[in-house]
């Protein structure tokens, strides 16, 4: 088991070396460095000496894979491919290229924030859509069955934004329940985030209740259920026994490889409820067009989906027999 | 801004509808599906809902530049004695609302309201300020109010259309080929080709979509064309996973193994037995992300990396609108139709997407009813 | 307690369909005394599986009981309440299914779930319940039964999973035990087993058992009264022996002349015209009348009454013994005369699949599918090769019509080598060899037209000058497979199993093939419909000097259309020789017990040699002779050393050490 484990972790490894690659071409060859400092340095009032200060400044005043005026192994160290995208690897992120600041600390500061509010949704989320399938597929082929399935259509089909802005209006003006926006430290600061969790919850809640309703139903059509049943044993048993152990399966491990995605927070809701986690840390970005900061994080949210792929097959390890012993 | 482009892509749409509808026709499997789909209420329902979104699409498509006349009528001409054309263009959809399109009001009015939305001060004949509501210059010819700029908002919604169609439709079409083509021979031949596809889809599918987009679009500006092509590019995955993987099923069947040992060459095993067979899951697949597209324009424009600020959407609609909801009287009428119409293309497509899942490929079935 | 122990009357089974409900089991009536097991017997479709369902109220969604009684031990089943009928299901009724894989839950161990079926009928505490399991495996026969509780369903072979199902079925010593086609799933030596199994425990609890099958022989061999159904109405019962000796209703009497076992070996099987009608379709009259070859004018408009003979027969039939069956069977042909010279030679073949593991793909161990196998196939003549799973007799077929990589060996076409030929070089000969496969649903593209899917062999080999001459020729293949012309634009769902199969002749016979490789053919085909096929090959080989490499596990099959066979056993051939001579006095043990565990459909109590163990995977074959595990009468160079082959005279071979070269060749005793 631990050699697969290796095995898929050694898989995984060309991926990422790819992604830091499409994104060094990406960035770098789509936008030079030139035109970097021209939209930084804000398009008019610039000359060529000003985007050279501006280049030296953040570390930019090389070629970008090969240095041909370098000695030796320097042709390949002093470039912005190996002083810029290599350290990625490394975790070493730099620093930004709007106003200097360090991005891991900046990252490392986030954090919290963001998992504060992602966290609960995660486990919310997961325990009512699955309590909600399993009590939907109990009542199959029911009136209400379909008009919960319709329904789950319906909220399917509602962008995000609209759950965010109905959501803040509902709750936050009409209702009074929560804090319109910010945030707190603390356990003080619980109450700014259980609007964006309530919210976020019910924006995935139609998606995933159809989901896990799916992978119910199809194991119930199988044959150890009518075994089951022949057995004697009841519907109830039935379902919440033999049908639940082995729908879990799926249904888990398409939720396990969002974990460590869980750092990242949720961009729309953290700068609409203005959390300063990482969300809004790349929203912010975008505003100000900080390439590195973009760059950092998409290499921070690939190693971490990556992780997440990884950690789908150590779970099927636990949970699924025919993996673990077969 | 030409429109030789949009017209050649409209005709050409329409052009491989009527072709693809001629195939589907003789295959009984497709006409089966059809069928199916026809019979169930909800899902014909929203086909024709679809349809007539696509209708809207097709007619905003289609544009000239019409020629600038002056007071007589006669047409303007320049130095050269050509005659003058309005650089801005019209396309059929504006043309045929025009009288939404022409009438401005000054700021806000509520939908079919005579009057303004916003007071204004006046001075009465008496020296005192008086505030009033002043009459709109189109009474009551606001299906859906009017915005902060006096836009008519009923004729936004509308232009809004052709960015989702765009985004959702016709994204995929230029992707379909592309991943239908790797896919089968991913899964077909095996071996080393596979393990370079599989590494490339894996590696693009590995990076968060929504940071991709983000990145692409921090790069490459605002604008429809590049959010049609980073979407493609993140869809294409998707499908062609789903394409490897039904491939590498078929490539098991005994029809197929036949096939091989009658001698029959690769390229015509892939072409007339492998593709027949997965296109009912590019269809789905379509479909299916068709939804997803349109919702995900709205949250991309707010946040500053959609369409640009020239292009109609649904999405400037809700972001332009944000602010309204805070506003005391609320002013709820543009975000309600944003939300309405959206929500109107996307709920006829899911629905769709169901039904045609059920219908072309039972194994998929999520157990709607029926 | 008097009176039969289970008693069903008048039933009928409906289901809901969009036109309104379809009865699909009609007027269905019979009896089961205590200790005895009666058997349910009748071709696809026909409703004996419903029939079985509706005893214990597991009917699926969509069908329901709409007339009639099911009486068991005096109550009547159907007007139950649910708790009540929950306390009678594993209790006092048991079930055991086809499928052992899917039916056992994949994520419980087999501990877990039998006593999950002895606490919910016992209240008995876990400890108690654990041992009692353990007992019961025990008495089922699995081999390290302790440890065996602990396992999941997947770590065990198909034998031992459907051990694991019977031993689940009989935890809480029920009366009946329903059990739906147990062993159509699994292997002929594993078959015999478990029906043995099976009448060990009827007999040791008295327990009875309604036994559900398409196979007569097994009814002949575990039966005491038979059940005979055909489109959802039983058509004659009556007790075992008296029904095979002297069938009554045509239907029966013609199945037992499709049999093959029954059939002139070389000869052609009788057969029924026509195919099951659809539920929907069933005549005013009898049922059978668009088949029968006595049925007269009332037959069509009035339903049958069921008649009385002495020792309890019963049937549905308006002109019983109706004279002479006019059945297309001649007399029987010799068998085939061999052409000139071989047309297929195999030479020391070896095929080889890398055990692929996930991730990037590195072999982890080999299968050795085929190690080192020598066939010769004249012209004109059939070769049976049977085996087993996993003995890699489809893997054979696969590597000479090249769909399989092959390691070592040679493949002669008329002195050809086709192994190592390129792709363009091999072209040319692909046609000359072509293949027939077993599953009729997906052995045709369901996106073509059955008469497109015949051109593209044509166009591919450039047969034909033309199109219209090429569509010219459709149609001709068609006629000589039995179908019409006109059904050269239909798509293959709208045709049966049966049909299906004799597209794919015509598919084949397109190219004009010298040699066919039929893989199990026949073998999802019911019985009447594999008699139909049968015939058909042996006409095609008549007319067109076809030479047939027949893979199969059927030996009935062997023995009606092969002149020579071969018996393969873990990727080796084990036997070798005319069919009649290896059939009659095998020389290899394995063939020995091959032949004593198929069921005979003549009960001939000759003596049977029950394997132990199950068939072994070939990824890890064990040394020296490959069934020296399960043979019983393995000797000590049998596990070390691979024994040579040892000839009897007239082609008949064998690889055992008991005939090695210093022991004197005996007949097994």
């Amino acid at each position: 088991m631990m050699a697969y484990l290796a095995r898929r972790l050694a898989y995984l490894l060309p991926i990422l070396l790819g992604v830091n690659l499409l994104t060094f071409g990406l960035f770098f060859f789509v936008h030079g460095p030139d035109s970097m400092a021209r939209t930084i340095l804000g398009e008019r009032h610039v000359d060529a000496e000003m985007i050279e200060r501006w280049k030296r400044e953040h570390g930019y005043d090389l070629p970008r894979l090969w240095n041909p005026s370098a000695r030796g192994v320097e042709k390949l160290t002093r470039t912005i491919f190996w002083q810029k995208n290599v350290p990625l690897m490394a975790l070493e992120f730099g620093r930004s290229d709007f106003d200097n600041h360090a991005i891991a600390e900046a990252i490392r500061a986030r954090m919290g924030p963001s998992l504060k509010v992602t966290v609960p949704m995660f486990m919310v989320s997961l325990v009512t859509t699955v309590v909600l399938a399993m009590w939907i597929a109990f009542h199959r082929n029911t009136p209400l069955d379909a008009a919960v399935l319709v329904l789950c259509v319906v909220l399917m089909s509602i962008s995000t934004l609209f759950y965010i802005i109905g959501g803040q209006y509902l709750f936050a003006r009409l209702l009074r329940w929560f804090p319109f926006s910010g945030y707190g430290e603390g356990w003080a600061g619980a109450r700014f985030v259980l609007m964006p969790v309530l919210i976020g919850v019910l924006a995935g809640m139609g998606g995933q209740i159809r989901y896990n309703r799916t992978v119910f139903l199809e194991e119930i059509h199988r044959d150890y259920i009518r075994t089951a049943r022949a057995k004697g044993l009841g519907e109830g048993a039935v379902l919440f026994r033999h049908a639940l152990k082995n729908a879990m399966i799926p249904i888990l491990t398409s939720v396990v490889v969002t974990i460590p995605f869980l750092i990242m927070g949720n961009l729309l809701l953290e700068n609409f409820f203005g959390i300063p986690g990482l969300g809004s840390y790349v929203v912010d970005a975008i505003q100000k067009q900080d390439f590195a900061v973009v760059r950092a994080m998409v290499y921070l949210g690939t190693l971490l989906y990556v992780a997440g792929l990884w950690l789908v097959d150590v779970a099927y390890t636990l949970v699924d027999p025919r993996v673990r012993l077969g | 801004m030409g429109y030789a482009l949009d017209n050649a892509m409209v005709l050409s749409l329409f052009c491989g509808a009527v072709w693809a509808g001629r195939r589907m026709r003789r295959s009984p499997l497709w006409r089966r599906a059809v069928e199916a789909v026809a019979r169930r209420r909800l899902a014909a329902a929203s086909s024709w809902v679809l349809a007539l979104y696509a209708a809207v699409a097709a007619l905003d498509s289609i544009g000239w530049h019409p020629v600038l006349r002056d007071e007589g009528g006669r047409p303007l001409r320049d130095a050269a004695g050509r005659a003058v054309r309005d650089h801005r263009g019209v396309t059929a959809l504006d043309w045929l609302l025009t009288p939404l399109r022409e009438t401005r009001e000054k700021t806000y009015s509520a939908p079919f309201a005579r009057r303004q939305f916003i007071p204004e001060y006046r001075r009465r004949p008496d020296g005192a300020l008086e505030r009033v509501h002043p009459p709109l210059r189109a009474p009551a010819r606001h299906p859906l109010g009017t915005d902060r700029v006096g836009e008519d908002v009923l004729y936004q919604a509308l232009k809004g259309v052709r960015t989702g169609m765009l985004l959702g439709l016709v994204t995929t079409l230029i992707v379909v080929p592309f991943a239908l083509v790797l896919g089968v021979v991913a899964g077909y031949l095996g071996g080393w080709v596979d393990d370079v596809i599989q590494y490339v889809y894996s590696v693009l599918a590995s990076i968060p979509t929504v940071l991709l987009v983000i990145a692409f679009m921090v790069l490459f500006g605002r604008g429809l064309p590049q959010l049609c092509a980073i979407m493609g590019l993140t869809s294409w995955t998707g499908m062609c996973r789903v394409v490897r993987g039904e491939t590498m099923k078929l490539r098991e069947m005994d029809f197929v193994r036949a096939a091989e040992a009658m001698g029959v060459s690769r390229a015509r095993i892939l072409l007339r037995h492998i593709v027949p067979n997965v296109f009912h899951l590019v269809v789905i697949t379509t479909v299916l992300g068709f939804s997803g597209r349109v919702l995900a324009e709205a949250a991309l424009t707010y946040l500053g990396i959609g369409v640009g600020v020239d292009t109609y959407s649904w999405g400037r609609m809700i972001n332009d609108a944000r602010q309204e909801l805070a506003r005391d009287p609320v002013i709820w009428w543009k975000l309600a139709s944003a939300f309405a119409f959206m929500v109107g293309m996307v709920l006829p497509a899911n629905v769709l997407g169901d039904a045609l899942r059920d219908a072309l490929d039972p194994r998929l079935r999520t157990g709607e009813a029926g | 307690m008097s009176g039969p122990l289970l008693q069903v009357r008048d039933l009928r089974i409906e289901f809901a369909t969009r036109t309104g409900p379809v009865a699909v089991v009609e007027d269905a009536a019979f009896d089961i005394d205590a200790g005895e097991t009666v058997s349910l017997v009748g071709e696809s479709g026909c409703g004996k599986t419903l029939t079985a369902l509706s005893i214990l109220g597991l009917l699926p969604v969509g069908a329901r009981v709409a007339a009639g009684s099911i009486r068991f031990e005096g109550r009547d089943l159907l007007g139950l309440p649910p708790a009540e009928m929950r306390r009678i299901r594993g209790n006092r009724i048991a079930m055991i299914f086809q499928e052992p894989m899917t039916s056992l839950n994949p994520v419980f161990t087999i501990g877990t779930q039998i006593i999950e079926t002895i606490r919910l009928h016992q209240r008995i505490p876990v400890a108690a319940a654990r041992r009692l399991a353990a007992e019961l495996l025990d008495r089922v026969g699995m081999p390290d039964p302790v440890r065996r509780l602990g396992e999941y369903p997947h770590q065990l072979s198909g034998g031992m999973r459907q051990r694991a199902m019977i031993a689940m079925a009989i935890a809480c010593r029920p009366r009946l035990l329903l059990a739906d086609e147990p062993t159509t799933a699994l292997d002929v030596t594993v078959q015999a087993q478990v029906f043995e199994l099976l009448r060990s425990l009827a007999a040791e609890s008295g327990m009875s058992i309604l036994l559900i099958t398409h196979d007569l022989a097994v009814v002949g061999e575990n039966a005491r009264r038979v059940a005979v159904m055909y489109a959802g109405q039983i058509v004659e019962v009556g007790e075992r022996a008296d029904l095979f000796r002297a069938p009554v209703h045509p239907y029966t009497r013609l199945l037992f002349r499709a049999i093959p076992a029954r059939g002139e070996p070389g000869g052609r099987l009788a057969t029924i015209e026509g195919q099951v009608p659809p539920p929907t379709a069933y005549a005013r009259g009898c049922r059978f009348v668009n088949r029968c070859p006595v049925a007269r004018e009332e037959c069509a408009d009035q339903p049958p009454p069921v008649r009385s003979r002495p020792h309890g027969r019963r049937f549905r039939c308006w002109h019983p013994d109706g004279g002479q069956l006019r059945v297309h069977a001649s007399a029987g042909q010799p068998p085939q005369p061999a052409r000139a010279g071989p047309v297929l030679e195999v030479t020391g073949l070896q095929v080889y699949f890398p055990v692929r593991r996930a991730g990037w793909g590195r072999s982890a161990g080999v299968v050795r599918a085929v190690d080192g196998v020598d066939l010769v196939i004249a012209g004109g003549e059939t070769l049976a090769l049977v085996g087993e799973s996993g003995c890699g007799k489809t893997t054979v077929g696969h590597a000479i019509v090249g769909l399989a990589p092959v390691r070592a060996g040679s493949i002669r076409l008329k002195g050809t080598d086709l192994v190592g030929m390129s792709r363009r070089r091999l072209r040319p000969f692909r046609r000359r060899i072509q293949m027939i496969f077993q599953d009729p649903q997906s052995s045709l593209d369901p996106r073509m037209t059955i008469g497109d899917a015949i051109l593209e062999g044509m166009e591919t080999h450039g047969i034909g000058a033309n199109r219209s001459q090429r569509l010219e020729r459709v149609g001709r293949l068609l006629e000589r497979v039995g179908l019409r012309r006109e059904m050269a634009g239909r798509y293959p769902h709208e045709f049966s199993g049966g049909q299906r199969q004799r597209v794919c002749l015509a598919r084949a016979l397109a190219v004009e093939p010298e040699v066919l490789i039929c893989d199990e053919a026949t073998s999802s085909l019911d019985v009447s419909v594999q008699a139909q096929v049968l015939n058909l090959l042996t006409d095609l080989q008549a007319e067109f000097g076809l030479a047939y490499l027949f893979i199969t596990h059927d030996l009935a099959v062997v023995r009606h259309l092969a002149r020579r066979v071969a018996v393969m056993y873990l990727g080796r051939i084990v036997e070798q020789g005319p069919a009649g001579a290896v059939l009659a006095a095998p020389r290899h043990p394995y063939t020995e017990a091959l032949l004593s565990a198929v069921p005979s459909v003549d009960g001939d109590g000759r003596r049977r040699i029950v394997l132990s163990g199950d068939v072994p995977s070939p990824v890890n074959p064990p040394p020296g002779c490959p069934f020296h595990p399960r043979c019983p009468r393995a000797m000590a160079i049998c596990r070390s050393v691979a024994p040579p082959r040892a000839d009897f005279g007239g082609g008949h071979t064998a690889a055992c050490w008991l005939h090695g070269p210093d022991s004197t060749p005996n007949a097994p005793g």
